[in-house]
């Protein structure tokens, strides 16, 4: 019985985290200063007529008290309507809707590239002589204090503009779509490896380990077969969180590469100060993110005995 | 979610979540775990051994530190430690007297020195206006550095004040406090900073108030955990036995040892903020062009990645190893203070 009555408070604790999301995100537009009327009739240089402008108000229900507002938005919210954006004239949910499906292709891309380079190599230098460790965490280092826009601009000098062998942008063939999830999926890659490793060191020196050994196991049979399962949850963890992330390191990736995708959507909404775009996209990466945590907490509560425990 | 699992969280998702982080991380900004941070577990963090330590824990929290695995990396971190810290000290030369270190201006061009590969008279060649690219770079570091650490100050200043006074505070208000933090932590680190470019603009100023806003949530929550701690530490119940101000208890006690293990953790931050502040300016949403700055550098550089390399590779590096020194040397600060590399 406890367990389900953490379950359900768990899920009431993610209700409230969207709902304070949305909150904050209404809080947010009434803050813009200007006039909410005037920035969607296209700003002051669009010199709107009053009555235009009280029409638009009446419209949008603008003239109405905030707690009205307020009730309004979070109804619509509930519906999946999150506005309409000032400056492309169709709904937010439109907007986002179109590009959406380039950037998950991106992430799942990336995803699936940062874990296998990582998996392998964490897998193949955990407990190992001190200088291949030092190599390897040295390498994950750099790769993760690269920015990485500065890392897709080497790969793009590198790849398309001294070697030709892959293009620099484009979005047709599966070449163009290397360099991107390269460039997107590097530095993840080394963030989960270095956890990885910590993982498989602690998980390597446990009595399970010694015991497999003694009994005669190869070190690439109490690797693969024993180590990494154990190791595998916090990756899994991180990788759900990593890809909540991604619309943040699409931004970069989706300007650099010239592709089309939801962060260079926000950033286009960025440069022309839409706001309920920006602040749609926003509160959908937050959604995403705690809808993230708390599939993966409630996983933690069924799979893990330790978790259910305490 | 354990509130320790989310400061761990939001350090990766930056852009974050880098993410810069990262997202973050990253977000074109990218994140960086602190490695050897993860392993001191918050649970256990109310004995007076643990008050100076910061409760990140890994998730899920359950084994104790390697010791061995920490004391190999420090022994071989040793001639990188040295290289960041010469690297830094060139870095600050460069902040400090930049006309010191180059010759000539950032900012006057000369149509006839246009796109000369590295030589002996330009070492990193010429841009597209015929300007010294190592000049360029030398001046670009005091924005990049002033960018990095005004960021993590008004980060760490503004999250101190939330955290200590929401940790001092009744129950209730503490709970609401890190309640709205909690939310705020849910949104990405770098598409919080690009809400705030939004609604102010464009510019240096901006852009760090927009790098400081998204920070400010996860430096309450640790300054808060660690007030949690600390005022129920036997030191304090003497200050207040002793009859001190109420005012001195907190500022003499309390702050100060609240706020140590997390500037620590803040040098970290400042290398991750010079790298989103580089990309928030390769956006275009930094300095406008003719300034020095090295996102915007390289941003430029990219539209001539076939004929000139050298305006993309030398602010690149630059970054990269600004980045990664400080971070080195944040890393190894972070370890001394955890007692472990002393």
């Amino acid at each position: 019985m406890m367990l389900w009555r953490r379950i359900f408070l768990r899920i009431g604790a993610g209700i409230g985290a969207l709902w304070g999301a949305a909150t904050l995100t209404f809080i947010a537009i009434n803050l813009t200063g200007g006039d909410t009327a005037l920035a969607i009739l296209g700003g002051p240089d669009a010199l709107p007529t009053e009555q235009v402008l009280h029409r638009v108000r009446s419209e949008y229900g603008l003239d109405k008290p905030l707690v009205e507002q307020y009730a309004r938005y979070l109804w619509q919210l509930v519906q999946g309507d999150l506005g309409e954006s000032y400056t492309l004239r169709i709904t937010v949910i439109k907007a986002i809707g179109q590009q959406l499906a380039a950037t998950t292709q991106l992430s799942l891309c990336g995803t699936a590239l940062a874990l296998a380079v990582s998996i392998p190599c964490a897998v193949l230098t955990a407990k190992r002589k001190a200088w291949i460790v030092s190599l390897a965490s040295g390498l994950e280092l750099v790769l993760s204090s690269t920015p990485s826009f500065v890392l897709g601009t080497l790969l793009l000098l590198v790849f398309s503009f001294q070697l030709h062998i892959l293009p620099a942008t484009g979005t047709e063939e599966w070449q163009s779509l290397v360099l991107p999830a390269l460039t997107l999926g590097l530095p993840v890659s080394a963030l989960l490896g270095q956890v990885l490793r910590r993982e498989l060191d602690d998980i390597l020196e446990q009595p399970f380990i010694v015991m497999a050994r003694a009994r005669g196991m190869s070190d690439a049979g109490v690797r693969l077969g024993r180590a990494l399962g154990h190791a595998m949850i916090p990756l899994v963890t991180m990788s759900g969180f990593l890809f909540a992330s991604f619309v943040g390191l699409a931004v970069v990736v989706e300007t650099l590469f010239a592709r089309q995708g939801v962060g260079r959507l926000l950033v286009d909404a960025t440069t022309n100060k839409d706001v309920p775009l920006v602040l749609g996209i926003t509160l959908l990466c937050a959604a995403i993110y705690v809808s993230v945590s708390l599939v993966v907490d409630l996983l933690y509560l069924i799979i893990d005995p330790r978790v259910r425990a305490s | 979610m354990r509130p320790d699992e989310e400061l761990l969280m939001s350090e990766w998702a930056l852009s974050g979540r880098a993410a810069s982080d990262p997202t973050k991380a990253e977000a074109g900004v990218t994140p960086i775990p602190n490695g050897g941070v993860s392993s001191v577990s918050a649970a256990n963090s109310d004995t007076w051994s643990d008050i100076g330590k910061i409760g990140l824990a890994s998730v899920p929290p359950k084994r104790s530190d390697n010791e061995g695995e920490t004391r190999l990396q420090r022994r071989d971190m040793r001639p990188g430690l040295v290289i960041a810290s010469l690297i830094l000290a060139v870095l600050m030369a460069a902040a400090i007297a930049p006309n010191r270190l180059a010759d000539g201006d950032p900012l006057e061009g000369n149509a006839r020195q246009a796109f000369r590969a590295p030589s002996f008279a330009h070492p990193l060649g010429t841009d597209e206006n015929g300007r010294d690219v190592w000049t360029r770079l030398v001046y670009g570091a005091r924005p990049s550095l002033v960018l990095g650490f005004a960021a993590t100050v008004f980060a760490v200043v503004l999250g101190a004040a939330i955290g200590l006074f929401s940790g001092l505070s009744h129950p209730l208000v503490d709970n609401f406090v890190m309640r709205v933090a909690d939310v705020l932590m849910a949104f990405p680190e770098y598409l919080v900073a690009l809400v705030v470019i939004t609604y102010c603009g464009h510019g240096t100023l901006n852009e760090i108030a927009a790098l400081a806003t998204a920070s400010v949530p996860r430096f309450a929550r640790m300054v808060r955990a660690q007030t949690q701690i600390i005022r129920r530490a036997p030191y304090v119940e003497a200050a207040t036995a002793l009859g001190l101000r109420g005012s001195t208890v907190i500022i003499r006690h309390v702050l100060a040892n609240a706020i140590r293990p997390v500037l620590v953790l803040a040098t970290i931050d400042v290398g991750l903020k010079i790298g989103a502040g580089a990309s928030l300016s390769f956006l275009g949403f930094g300095a406008p062009p003719p300034s020095p700055e090295w996102g915007l550098m390289l941003s430029v550089g990219r539209d001539f990645l076939a004929n000139a390399w050298w305006l993309t590779a030398f602010p690149a590096v630059a970054i990269i190893l600004t980045v990664l020194s400080v971070t080195t040397v944040g890393r190894e600060l972070v370890r001394r203070s955890e007692g472990r590399g002393l």
